[in-house]
């Protein structure tokens, strides 16, 4: 399995790669909305995208927002990766976020890891 | 009545009868003439009845037959036929011209004898002609006379009767003219039927009233008995000069038999009908003499008499009331229509919020209610030195233009401020303060000033000039007065409510900024400690299992952010300290180029840029040193985030600072962030996360900066990069140092 990490906070990369790793799996990373748009259109098609919402440019919603309006890349399943615990309140999410998941920053080792499996699998 | 008797004595009986049954003096005079014609045979028979002793002209005149040329008519007599009258004694003449001219009509037989009473003249009875006859006898004298003596009581009776129905249409007119004062119908109609009722009580040609207004002019000026075309070719009403000014001057009444010839006579306008005599009495009450109401030319006499001047005097009276009572009217519908517009001005002032609009009402109403050509509102401002606003009324916007910058609110208008007080004047150039006005300001002559007081506080002034007809009044001026002090409270008002509305914004964007400060501090706060945590419990958790290079580079970002956390905060308590006043600097001189150099040193972050140094060597600064390592590091790390290579940093001495220049060439700031750049927590709006930042860097290069008693600030680059620039004091800026220079 191939999850995608896209944050702008390089530590947070940092952290996440590592904790994915250990559990053996593939990790790829971005740090802008820009850059994971680049990595899709390139053909490189993740297995799941772990997706900041609030990063500069443009941020997770537009990500994702770009995903579900295009039939090639609909189908990633996303894990939302925010430390706003209410994100399941925002509008957006209830727009865009019905078939993804959400781990909240800081967040555990053994809730990423089974948020991302289970996610992966679902799809 | 027995018909045996002598006829003379049965036509004096039936005379006398006549007279004491009929009261009609031309039904006696008739049967006089008639019985004389008779009994003495005569052709013709004439009684004239004389105005009075001293004209000798007869007014009347009753006949029986014709007389010769018919020269016997009302008129003053010439000839034969005036000596009856003028030597008071029967005329027997026998073929006489009866006029002076001889060749002129003649009678065979003339007697003329005065009609007279207890020696005072009536008239006079002409006997001519008789068939046959010679000279009238002495019986026909007798005769005559007797009638004549008839006749004197006949005319005495019907004189009696008629000052008797005189006194009677008299009393009916005064009657009428007070009635028409006490209807209180409009005093012009009352002062109409005045003088109308005067000039035919005392049966004169010409009466006028004429009501004293400003400078004397007599305004109204009511007359009656003169032809319209007549009046139109005389032209304006009488200024009340000569007698008349005589009249209203001593207050008391003047009685001439010849105008022309009291001492005051300035004769009468051209087109006017001769007047001679003449009655003028003054409109006079409490003291005060409102006009007057003169007659002239009585009719039926040579001059008026005590009893006209009486009745003139008792009319005129009733016109002053009637004058009297028009003008308290007058005053008490002025005190009802200045307190309906004060009124009116209050609310305009409750209805209107806008402080503007309020004293243009004010300013407008002000120059309506007291007829004034122009008004104007000057506002002082706080500190009560120049005008903030100047508001005006009467003056067209393209003179407004001509006229150039407002007053200064010096001359008469300063006057009104500095002396608080209200400032009348009959002409503005009068005021010794006066300093004339603008070119092309429209002449300014009556004036009217009033301050806008507040709680003794002057606020500025409303003025008024050019008064409609006259000089302003004091009731003008209690009227300004009361509509300045609504102007000072709206102003007040307005004032108090900016304040208000100020101090709710600034609370609004305390508050504001303080929900800005704990979103943004908690988020920053977060950020560092998602990395953190995380990756303690990554390690703690899993440490086994983990890449030794991997667990390092965790290890490695927990003291990273750590790191980060602890600038944060640090910069969180270094504005707190800022806030309280309580960050100490201590200055000391700075070689500039090599501290800065030393600070370049410190980064890693530029160690792989293309960093220019053009600081010449021999620059000083006074500064605090860690702080001012503090600005030059927030600047440099700002520049390597933000911007782009090559970094030039420069400095110049420029007037009694060192100006500190860096200068990068990425794409510069967004011109909204320039506003805001050294707010606190405030961050570009791209920026977000990918950039470290608390937010705070800015706010403290700035506070730092201004604690050595320097300046910061930005200057977009050119063409390209951003700059920012730092002055920094001269070490010889020090006071004594400059004294020993």
């Amino acid at each position: 399995m191939r999850v995608l990490v896209v944050d702008d906070e390089p530590d947070v990369r940092l952290v996440a790669r590592v904790t994915l790793k250990a559990a053996g799996i593939e990790v790829d990373e971005v740090g802008s909305g820009e850059e994971a748009l680049v990595r899709l259109a390139d053909g490189n098609i993740p297995d799941v995208m772990l997706l900041d919402i609030r990063m500069p440019g443009i941020d997770g919603w537009e990500v994702l927002r770009s995903l579900r309006s295009n039939g090639a890349f609909a189908a990633i399943p996303v894990v939302i990766f925010t430390a706003h615990a209410s994100v399941r309140d925002a509008d957006e999410f209830k727009e865009l976020g019905q078939r993804s998941y959400v781990v909240t920053k800081p967040f555990q080792r053994d809730e990423l890891i089974a948020t991302v499996q289970q996610a992966a699998v679902v799809a | 009545m027995p018909t045996s008797l002598d006829p003379t004595a049965r036509a004096l009986l039936e005379a006398n009868l006549a007279l004491a049954e009929d009261r009609d003096v031309h039904t006696v005079l008739e049967r006089v003439v008639g019985s004389v014609r008779r009994l003495l045979d005569a052709e013709y028979v004439g009684l004239g009845i004389t105005a009075d002793e001293a004209a000798l002209r007869i007014i009347d005149l009753v006949e029986a037959g014709r007389s010769p040329g018919d020269v016997i008519e009302e008129g003053t007599p010439t000839g034969p036929l005036a000596r009856p009258l003028i030597e008071r004694t029967a005329i027997r003449l026998h073929d006489v011209a009866l006029t002076s001219d001889p060749i002129g009509p003649r009678a065979p037989t003339f007697l003329g004898l005065p009609v007279q009473r207890s020696d005072r003249l009536r008239g006079v009875l002409y006997v001519i002609g008789g068939v046959g006859q010679s000279l009238h006898t002495d019986r026909d004298v007798e005769v005559a006379e007797a009638f004549a003596a008839q006749a004197a009581i006949a005319i005495d009776n019907a004189r009696l009767y008629d000052a008797v129905d005189q006194r009677a249409s008299m009393s009916a007119a005064l009657v009428r003219a007070v009635g028409a004062v006490a209807s209180e119908r409009d005093p012009e109609e009352v002062l109409d039927t005045i003088v109308e009722v005067a000039r035919k009580l005392v049966d004169a040609e010409f009466a006028a009233l004429g009501v004293l207004g400003e400078d004397g002019v007599l305004d109204p000026f009511i007359h009656v008995g003169m032809d319209p075309a007549v009046v139109q070719r005389i032209g304006d009403p009488p200024v009340g000069e000569g007698v008349l000014r005589a009249v209203t001057v001593e207050g008391r009444p003047v009685r001439l038999e010849d105008l022309t010839e009291h001492p005051a006579s300035v004769g009468f306008p051209e087109h006017h009908p001769p007047m001679t005599s003449f009655l003028g009495v003054p409109l006079r009450i409490a003291g005060e003499v409102l006009g007057n109401l003169y007659l002239t030319n009585k009719r039926s006499g040579s001059e008026f008499t005590d009893a006209d001047e009486e009745l003139v005097t008792a009319l005129a009276g009733q016109a002053a009331v009637a004058l009297d009572r028009a003008r308290a009217d007058a005053r008490v519908q002025g005190t009802v229509a200045q307190l309906r517009s004060l009124l009116r001005a209050n609310l305009a002032l409750t209805g209107e919020l806008d402080p503007d609009r309020v004293l243009q009402t004010i300013v407008d109403l002000s120059r309506e209610l007291v007829d004034a050509e122009y008004a104007a509102l000057g506002v002082l401002d706080q500190d009560g030195e120049a005008l903030e606003a100047f508001i005006h009324s009467g003056i067209d916007a393209e003179t407004v233009g001509r006229i150039g910058p407002l007053p200064e609110g010096r001359g008469v208008l300063g006057a009104v401020i500095v002396g608080k007080r209200p400032i009348r004047l009959r002409d503005l150039a009068d005021h010794p303060a006066s300093v004339g006005f603008p070119g092309h300001h429209p002449p300014m002559s009556s004036f009217l000033g009033v301050p806008l007081a507040y709680h003794g506080k002057v606020l500025g002034n409303l003025y008024l000039t050019n008064k409609r007809g006259g000089e302003f009044t004091a009731e003008d001026e209690d009227l300004v007065s009361a509509l300045a002090a609504q102007a000072a409270v709206a102003i007040e008002n307005a004032r108090v409510y900016a304040h208000e509305r100020d101090l709710v914004e600034r609370l609004r964007e305390v508050g504001q900024m303080k929900t800005e400060f704990v979103s943004l501090v908690s988020h920053e706060l977060r950020t560092p400690l998602v990395a953190l945590r995380s990756g303690a419990e990554l390690l703690a958790g899993s440490m086994e299992h983990l890449d030794p290079v991997e667990a390092g580079e965790v290890l490695a970002a927990i003291v990273r952010q750590s790191t980060r956390l602890q600038l944060l905060i640090d910069n969180l308590l270094d504005l707190s300290r800022i806030d309280q006043g309580r960050l100490k600097v201590s200055m000391s001189v700075l070689p500039l180029r090599a501290f800065v150099g030393a600070t370049l040193e410190s980064l890693p972050q530029l160690q792989d840029w293309d960093v220019r140094m053009e600081i010449p060597d021999e620059l000083d600064v006074r500064a605090d040193e860690f702080y001012l390592g503090q600005v030059l590091t927030n600047l440099l790390v700002n520049a390597t985030n933000y911007g782009a290579p090559p970094l030039v940093l420069s400095a110049r001495v420029e007037d009694d600072a060192v100006v500190l220049e860096v200068r990068d060439h990425g794409p510069g700031l967004d011109p909204i962030v320039e506003q805001q750049l050294f707010d606190r927590f405030v961050r570009g709006p791209q920026t977000g996360d990918a950039v470290p930042g608390s937010g705070l860097g800015l706010a403290l290069v700035q506070a730092y900066v201004e604690s050595f008693g320097g300046r910061v600030w930005y200057e977009s680059g050119d063409p390209e990069g951003a700059c920012f620039c730092v002055a920094l004091p001269l070490p010889q800026s020090e006071p004594e140092l400059e004294e020993d220079l």
